[in-house]
């Protein structure tokens, strides 16, 4: 509790990606990673238990990638993986309506009624990226969870930046307009 | 699809609410460091060397050379089970060396290595200059890096050494410690090794002989052998290299070995090269921290089992019986259970008569409260019930709940004893022992004795994040209470940088009134929090204790309901 809870609570943009491209050693890589990869399966997924398990699934495919290439961006490569996987076990599990109560309590960063509120918008959120194509809510997760650029994020699919600027908008479009029926209720 | 691209770039990324609110709460998802923690050993448990890649690979690395050491050892150990062999005569003959150095004879430099199990040290020492020395009797680790390129001086940090760090790197001190010990090693110093062959050999190169002992190993599932081929001096008996030649055709690796005589083992990181005059940050808990830690785990173990009540209620003149929310808390050692009590319309509770007993009052008046539950602890695990509702309308919650594993707990622990498993405002143990104040490798921990700001006579401990984890406030401050059995008076967690919208850059929990428990350590009765300073928006925290509940075991089952 305390502050290393507020540590893993305070709301903010995502860690800028490191530079770095190829770490010395696999070590170094998980380190440098692992609260990357870890936090981008927490954020799509709301559940640290999945999260941690997508999380070795997104280092074990990566270390069949990491023995065998050299041309490899990493960070991309990681977040990516982290997203893409997280999406897919929600999709296979069929994720009900939940909430995290971890954040419903008060603790010594936020307001209760803010969080309350904020608990119940990104379960909502999390479920109607349920209902969206692959690819638009993989596109989505990576600009708006992961801070990824258009570019990046094309780099990232290996797919052209118009493509990912279409994927977005839909994304987006769909989006707002669900979250904010389920909210009038309608 | 053009009228795509065209709104996607008029949009320049801004958001609608209320996505942009849904969004700002994803990016709060809690990341519980335990997890964290999981997933780095789990992760790096899969570390073997990675293949050929001379360009970009500037140093071995450390963990790679101890892992190399470890090798030696194993294949030492191994070759000693072998009756007629004379690796037995090795095996002895290394016994009485109290210090291994190696040399890696690398494309980019040399690097230099020291293992002494006797002494239980560890150390390397970089091409580039840096140096790791880890001392595993004193539990410290001094490292020294040297500044970047373009930057003046470097820097020896001195930490406590981790068991992960242990873990990650120390498995050779183990594997040699059981060869020296004449016991078979395990399997545990070089992860997935199989031996699949063996071979004794006398070689003489340029008029000298050796005996070489050529050990193939497979690591995991691999097609490639790794073959260590260890030569030995016969006259001495001690291994003078090691090679590691992989089949699949990368470059070999070479460890040149010797045995230092005692006026060349290296005493501390400054034997190892790095001069003297070089800035050290010392993150090793000073005598008076040492204190501290050993009393704020005293307060965590002598609290002692309750049932409470937390009233959470908003604005300073707010009053318990007219709060947002209730918080009702069992907690029976490590085992507790929250469940959230909400007082709906038409429902309003009367103000309590003079001299009540609040706890029993409020509990009676919850009766007739919607109750939801929110985590059980069964000792070990935390489990978080899920709860299916929606948003619009708070009557529909419904107590049908699935519960799903949210972490464990760590009560006496290193570090907090429910972080990431319950906010430290619902339990009051939490509030007034929950921050143990010691230094990680990702943050330093500075004692000041008498403060200039905040309540008078206490102790005030700031938490530096030294290391940029996503989320984390840079600057924690907790003010202990001497006089009160060190439970935390006052807290301010702040961060220079704009957060959100919403978000606060400076929280501070301000204890105004406390009580004392029947073991006699303090707990507050009403917290104070505000957000930036913004006192007309406080929120308050009331903690209605009871030391005398009965708390069968029923109540930390992952049941829906503990009373109605």
């Amino acid at each position: 509790v305390t502050d290393d809870v507020a540590y893993a609570r305070k709301p903010g943009p995502p860690q800028a990606l490191p530079e770095k491209n190829v770490p010395d050693c696999w070590d170094t890589l998980v380190r440098e990673h692992a609260a990357g990869v870890l936090g981008a399966a927490c954020r799509v997924l709301g559940n640290t238990a999945d999260a941690e398990e997508v999380s070795q699934e997104v280092f074990l495919e990566a270390f069949q990638k990491w023995r065998l290439r050299d041309d490899i961006h990493w960070p991309y490569m990681l977040r990516r993986l982290a997203v893409y996987r997280a999406l897919d076990r929600r999709r296979r599990r069929k994720y009900t309506a939940s909430s995290d109560e971890i954040a419903a309590v008060p603790g010594r960063e936020a307001g209760p009624v803010d969080t309350a509120v904020a608990v119940e918008l990104s379960e909502l959120l999390r479920l109607e990226l349920d209902q969206l194509p692959a690819r638009e809510a993989e596109v989505f997760c990576l600009q708006h969870f992961e801070g990824l650029e258009r570019s990046e994020i094309a780099d990232a699919l290996e797919i052209k930046p118009g493509a990912v600027a279409v994927a977005l908008c839909k994304a987006r479009a769909k989006l707002s307009e669900r979250l904010s029926r389920a909210i009038r209720g309608d | 699809m053009n009228d795509y691209r065209e709104q996607h770039a008029n949009d320049a990324g801004k958001l609608d609410f209320p996505l942009r609110r849904g969004v700002d709460a994803v990016l709060a998802t809690p990341i519980p460091p335990e997890s964290l923690a999981r997933v780095v050993e789990r992760a790096s448990a899969l570390q073997v060397e990675r293949p050929q890649l001379p360009a970009r690979r500037r140093w071995l690395p450390y963990s790679l050379a101890t892992s190399i050491v470890a090798a030696l050892l194993i294949a030492a150990g191994m070759w000693a089970l072998m009756p007629s062999s004379s690796w037995a005569e090795v095996v002895k003959a290394m016994q009485t060396r109290s210090w291994i150095h190696g040399v890696f004879k690398l494309q980019q430099g040399d690097m230099d290595c020291w293992l002494s199990p006797e002494h239980k040290i560890h150390a390397v020492r970089f091409g580039n200059g840096g140096v790791v020395f880890d001392d595993a009797k004193n539990m410290i680790r001094t490292q020294y890096q040297v500044a970047s390129e373009g930057a003046t001086g470097g820097v020896i940090i001195r930490e406590p050494l981790s068991p992960v760090l242990i873990a990650g790197s120390h498995h050779f001190m183990q594997m040699f410690e059981a060869m020296v010990r004449g016991e078979e090693p395990g399997g545990d110093g070089w992860p997935n090794a199989q031996t699949v062959s063996r071979e004794r050999r006398d070689v003489t190169e340029n008029g000298r002989k050796w005996t070489e002992f050529d050990f193939g190993l497979r690591f995991g599932n691999q097609e490639a052998i790794t073959h260590v081929v260890i030569r030995v001096d016969p006259e001495t008996n001690l291994p003078a290299s090691m090679e590691f030649k992989s089949t699949d055709g990368h470059p070999a690796m070479q460890l040149v070995l010797d045995y230092p005589e005692p006026s060349k083992w290296p005493r501390d990181i400054y034997d190892l090269g790095a001069p003297r005059t070089t800035k050290i940050d010392d993150r090793i808990p000073s005598k008076q921290l040492d204190e501290l830690i050993t009393r704020v785990r005293e307060g965590q173990e002598k609290f002692g089992s309750y049932a409470a009540i937390v009233a959470v209620s908003l604005g300073p003149d707010s009053k318990p019986w007219q709060a947002f929310r209730y918080e009702l808390v069992w907690r029976k050692g490590a085992k507790f259970r929250v469940e959230f009590a909400y007082v709906l319309p038409p429902h309003r509770m009367a103000a309590p008569p003079a001299n009540v007993q609040m706890f029993g009052w409020l509990q009676n008046e919850l009766k007739s409260a919607q109750i939801v539950p929110s985590r059980v602890c069964d000792g070990n695990v935390v489990w978080n019930a899920k709860v299916v509702r929606k948003i619009a309308d708070p009557k529909e919650l419904a107590p049908e709940v699935t519960w799903e594993r949210l972490g464990t707990v760590n009560v006496g622990g290193e570090f907090d004893s429910y972080a990431g498993s319950v906010s430290a405002s619902t339990l009051p143990d939490a509030m007034a022992y929950g921050m143990m104040p010691v230094p990680t490798q990702s943050r330093t921990v500075s004692l000041v004795s008498k403060p200039t700001e905040g309540p008078a006579n206490c102790l005030l401990a700031e938490l530096r994040v030294t290391r940029e984890t996503r989320g984390a406030y840079h600057l924690s401050k907790y003010w202990y209470d001497p006089e009160h059995a060190y439970f935390i008076r006052h807290s301010e967690v702040s961060d220079p940088r704009p957060i959100r919208d919403d978000g606060c850059q400076l929280n501070i929990h301000d204890v105004e009134e406390f009580a004392r428990t029947p073991s006699g350590v303090y707990y507050p009765t009403r917290v104070r929090r505000t957000c930036d300073d913004k006192s007309d928006q406080a929120t308050y925290y009331w903690y209605y204790v009871d030391f005398n509940s009965d708390l069968p075991d029923s109540l930390f089952e992952r049941k829906a309901r503990s009373i109605q």
